[in-house]
């Protein structure tokens, strides 16, 4: 586990600053409410294993004992360096950029499971748009109980969306929560899923040391 | 007669050739350090009187020096050290062998030179082996035996070319990865960086906060189309200097009081070589005068200490009372 160096942290803030926008300020100086320390920290990006974790530091100082073979994950693991030293985000920091997304598109209820299936969201499938979305910026899916679903692309921006055939792709699909969960999907049936409140993923959430 | 005298003389001649005990002294005038191996000392006052003796024959060789006369008073350049200090870091361990490497040791492949001609059967003659009428150019064959597995229609000079293309495409991302890789080792793999991440007792070091916020305030700046306030970026720059300032001052315990800074004290009483005193001095006495030795400056000048470079050497009066470290910049400004 270590810090990221200064190309690392160029590339993973230019990519959340494409769903956070100016938000990515907030997101990185935000302060650790609840926490283990009578004094709560901030927070900071971590890499361990291609991955990049966002830890609170009280959770960041205790995991310094564990050793690196044996330390599976802290924190919420944003995303990871490919092995041509690219950045992804994966859909563990979905809780994240919910919280500080500029750009949201909300999905009508026909249209959640194709999303979660993967598939692109449609024209018929949308429901709402946040105003002057310019076009191919990255926005967070809702379901219509402001449940984040994942993230994707604007194909179109706010004002074309209005022009577009019902069967015109709005939204391009890049991640889902369903990637997560793909057996419980299947086995427990979406309706539950979708009922859960919003932070959906505590699993990847929470500090996980062992 | 005369021969017995003369063996009185020589016995009374080997009793005037006597070792003086500063000769048996290692002197490093380099390091301006002087030790005694036989030295055995069992108390206190006993170690200030050796450590006197030991800078006082450090003194007599450095005033055997030849000497500048400068303004401020002798300059003597010191010779180069004598002593050979151990290593600091540990030997560099050799290079990890690269993947190639390990590879090619392992099977046994060697590097051998290739020549710039090569002999072309076909034509009889030598020809380069790359370049212009090359061997083996691709797009010299004549024809290409058919075979029982070539599908009709299927044209083999197409395919050649293909497949060279394809092999190159591959042969540049490969060449790509390797890069990085070789990258990585140069870094010094997963363990070197810049800044050590949990010095400071606190999960994010002030470096690491540092360079956070350098690269957030770089890519909002690049993202940022909004016309500048000139206004608004004054008065952030001046909150900024404050908010320093006011950092500052608290370290140094209120506003204006300086403790120990050291840009101050060699404007005061100046160093362990007093150099009011000196002036008397600057011209140059052979004589060097007596170290006056107390517990309070016998740290800071100590039996070794560590200068390198020029000495001025004013009066070796020392200022009793308020030792203060020796140190290079202290000796050698003015």
């Amino acid at each position: 586990m270590r810090p990221l160096d200064e190309d690392e942290t160029t590339q993973v803030l230019e990519k959340l600053h494409k769903y956070v926008g100016s938000n990515l300020k907030h997101l990185i100086e935000r302060q650790a409410t609840d926490g283990l320390d009578s004094k709560p920290g901030g927070f900071c990006f971590r890499l361990h294993k291609q991955r990049v974790y966002y830890v609170s530091e009280s959770i960041v100082r205790r995991a310094t004992n564990i050793a690196r073979d044996k330390l599976s994950s802290l924190g919420t693991c944003i995303g990871k360096f490919t092995k041509s030293a690219k950045f992804k985000l994966t859909v563990t920091c979905l809780d994240l950029l919910a919280a500080h997304a500029k750009y949201k598109i909300w999905v009508k209820p026909s249209a959640e499971m194709s999303f979660l299936y993967g598939n692109h969201v449609l024209k018929s499938g949308l429901a709402r748009i946040t105003d002057n979305t310019p076009q191919y910026q990255g926005v967070v899916v809702y379901s219509m109980s402001d449940i984040p679903l994942g993230f994707g692309l604007a194909a179109k921006s706010t004002a074309d969306c209005r022009k577009l055939d019902p069967t015109d792709i709005v939204t391009l699909h890049q991640s889902d929560i369903a990637i997560a969960f793909p057996t419980l999907t299947i086995a427990e049936g979406t309706s539950r899923l979708l009922k859960r409140p919003p932070s959906l993923i505590p699993f990847f959430s929470q500090a996980r040391l062992f | 007669m005369a021969s017995q005298e003369q063996a009185d003389m020589s016995v009374s001649n080997l009793s005037a050739v006597r070792v003086e005990p500063a000769d048996l002294y290692a002197i490093d005038l380099g390091n301006l350090m002087v030790f005694d191996p036989r030295a055995t000392i069992s108390s206190a006052d006993e170690c200030l009187v050796k450590a006197r003796d030991l800078v006082q024959a450090l003194n007599d060789k450095l005033y055997d020096l030849p000497a500048t006369i400068d303004k401020v008073g002798r300059i003597v350049t010191l010779p180069p050290p004598s002593t050979r200090l151990p290593r600091e870091k540990p030997i560099p361990k050799p290079r990890p062998p690269t993947k190639w490497e390990v590879f090619a040791q392992k099977k046994g492949i060697t590097k051998r030179k290739r020549s710039k001609l090569e002999y072309d059967e076909q034509t009889d003659e030598w020809r380069r082996r790359h370049g212009y009428k090359r061997v083996n150019d691709e797009n010299e064959i004549p024809w290409i035996d058919a075979k029982d597995t070539d599908a009709p229609g299927e044209d083999p000079f197409e395919k050649l070319k293909v497949d060279r293309q394809s092999w190159v495409a591959r042969k540049s991302r490969k060449k790509v990865h390797s890069s990085i890789r070789k990258q990585l080792r140069e870094k010094g793999g997963k363990g070197a960086f810049p800044f050590l991440p949990v010095v400071e007792g606190r999960g994010a070091s002030n470096k690491e906060r540092e360079q956070l916020g350098n690269v957030l305030s770089k890519i909002l700046a690049r993202h940022d189309h909004d016309i500048l306030d000139v206004g608004k970026a004054v008065s952030k720059y001046n909150v900024e200097e404050e908010s320093k300032r006011a950092k500052e001052n608290k370290k140094t315990g209120g506003k204006g009081a300086r403790k120990f800074s050291d840009k101050n004290r060699s404007s005061k009483k100046g160093g362990l070589f007093n150099r009011k005193s000196g002036g008397s001095r600057a011209g140059g006495s052979k004589k060097p005068a007596v170290i006056k030795v107390t517990p309070l400056n016998l740290w800071g000048w100590g039996v070794s200490s560590y200068l390198k470079g020029l000495v001025q050497l004013g009066s070796p009066q020392f200022v009793v009372g308020a030792w203060q470290r020796v140190n290079a910049y202290q000796m050698t400004t003015t």
